[in-house]
């Protein structure tokens, strides 16, 4: 017992001094002191590590979908810095997934869930009715993935 | 979410490296059923460690900010400009909630300061255009000074 650090218990002290936790966490972790581990918070700061590749990888497919939309509904306003938008985030996605297929499993969930608000900055970006924009993202995976394919 | 639970005992783990996305769930689910033996430990304790180095990471940034600024006030006063002051005291902002988020660093900022301060040194310097021997050697304002938003140097 007298070897062992002496280490504050509290539970407020993830909210109230982030740096303390940390260090306390740490130590307890390198010492496999289990049972008197924060586990709560460390279980959301490790599940926080897998939601920030989540959240990264939706908002690439946000930009992707709310330009693939200006493409098709504004043609008269089609850009070089529009393509170029388009196939940055192709990259980014590319390499998201490539780096976690788990992640690239949920691809499908993820564009559904960025599609309404991609659907909601081309309406206020064009100026065009929301309702110029389906309801459901119309591009298919492999067409959002497809480095060549741009809608008519 | 299923990874870790359908995992039968002794196959192989995600490693951090190979898909960092399926990694953090599995250790999650590992972490919630307390298999504490299979976890991969050494990442989870470098994930945690992050935690605080960011922290400590964005008040270094602050107060070399605010150090570069005041270097430059004192030395150059002939610039002077409300930009200057401006970054200042928005970056004694940043510094008083972050330090309140943190009182376990608030506490002693002297570690941080000398840190920020060999490169505010040498920021001041090339902003200037002023030799790095125009600048003292070590941080010439108590973290006091600092953080108070009433002080600016001759």
């Amino acid at each position: 017992m007298s070897h062992a650090p002496r280490i504050d218990s509290s539970d407020d002290l993830y909210r109230q001094d982030s740096f303390a936790w940390s260090k306390r966490e740490v130590e307890l972790l390198r010492q496999r002191r289990f049972s008197e581990i924060d586990l709560e918070n460390i279980i959301e700061e490790i599940e926080t590590v897998g939601r920030s590749e989540w959240r990264s990888l939706k908002s690439s497919y946000r930009v992707l979908v709310q330009h693939l939309l200006k493409w098709q509904f504004q043609p008269e306003r089609r850009s070089r810095s529009w393509a170029d938008t388009i196939r940055n985030q192709r990259t980014n996605i590319a390499s998201d997934e490539e780096d976690s297929h788990a992640l690239a499993a949920e691809a499908g969930e993820i564009v559904a869930r960025a599609y309404r608000l991609a659907r909601r900055h081309a309406a206020s970006e064009t100026g065009l009715p929301l309702t110029t924009f389906p309801p459901e993202c119309p591009y298919t995976l492999e067409q959002l993935r497809d480095l060549d394919y741009f809608p008519e | 979410m299923s990874l870790a639970k359908d995992r039968s005992p002794g196959a192989a783990l995600v490693s951090y490296d190979d898909d960092v996305f399926a990694w953090a769930l599995e250790q999650a689910q590992l972490l919630r059923h307390r298999r504490f033996s299979e976890i991969d430990l050494a990442n989870v304790i470098e994930e945690i460690e992050s935690v605080g180095k960011s922290e400590q990471r964005a008040i270094v940034s602050s107060y070399r900010l605010i150090q570069m600024h005041l270097l430059k006030w004192q030395y150059q006063p002939e610039k002077r400009s409300r930009s200057w002051y401006n970054t200042i005291q928005r970056e004694r902002r940043t510094l008083s909630a972050d330090e309140s988020d943190n009182p376990s660093l608030a506490a002693n900022p002297n570690p941080l300061i000398a840190k920020a301060y060999r490169l505010a040194r040498g920021d001041a310097a090339d902003e200037t255009g002023l030799p790095l021997q125009t600048f003292p050697d070590n941080c010439p304002y108590t973290a006091e000074q600092l953080r108070n938003f009433d002080f600016l140097p001759e």
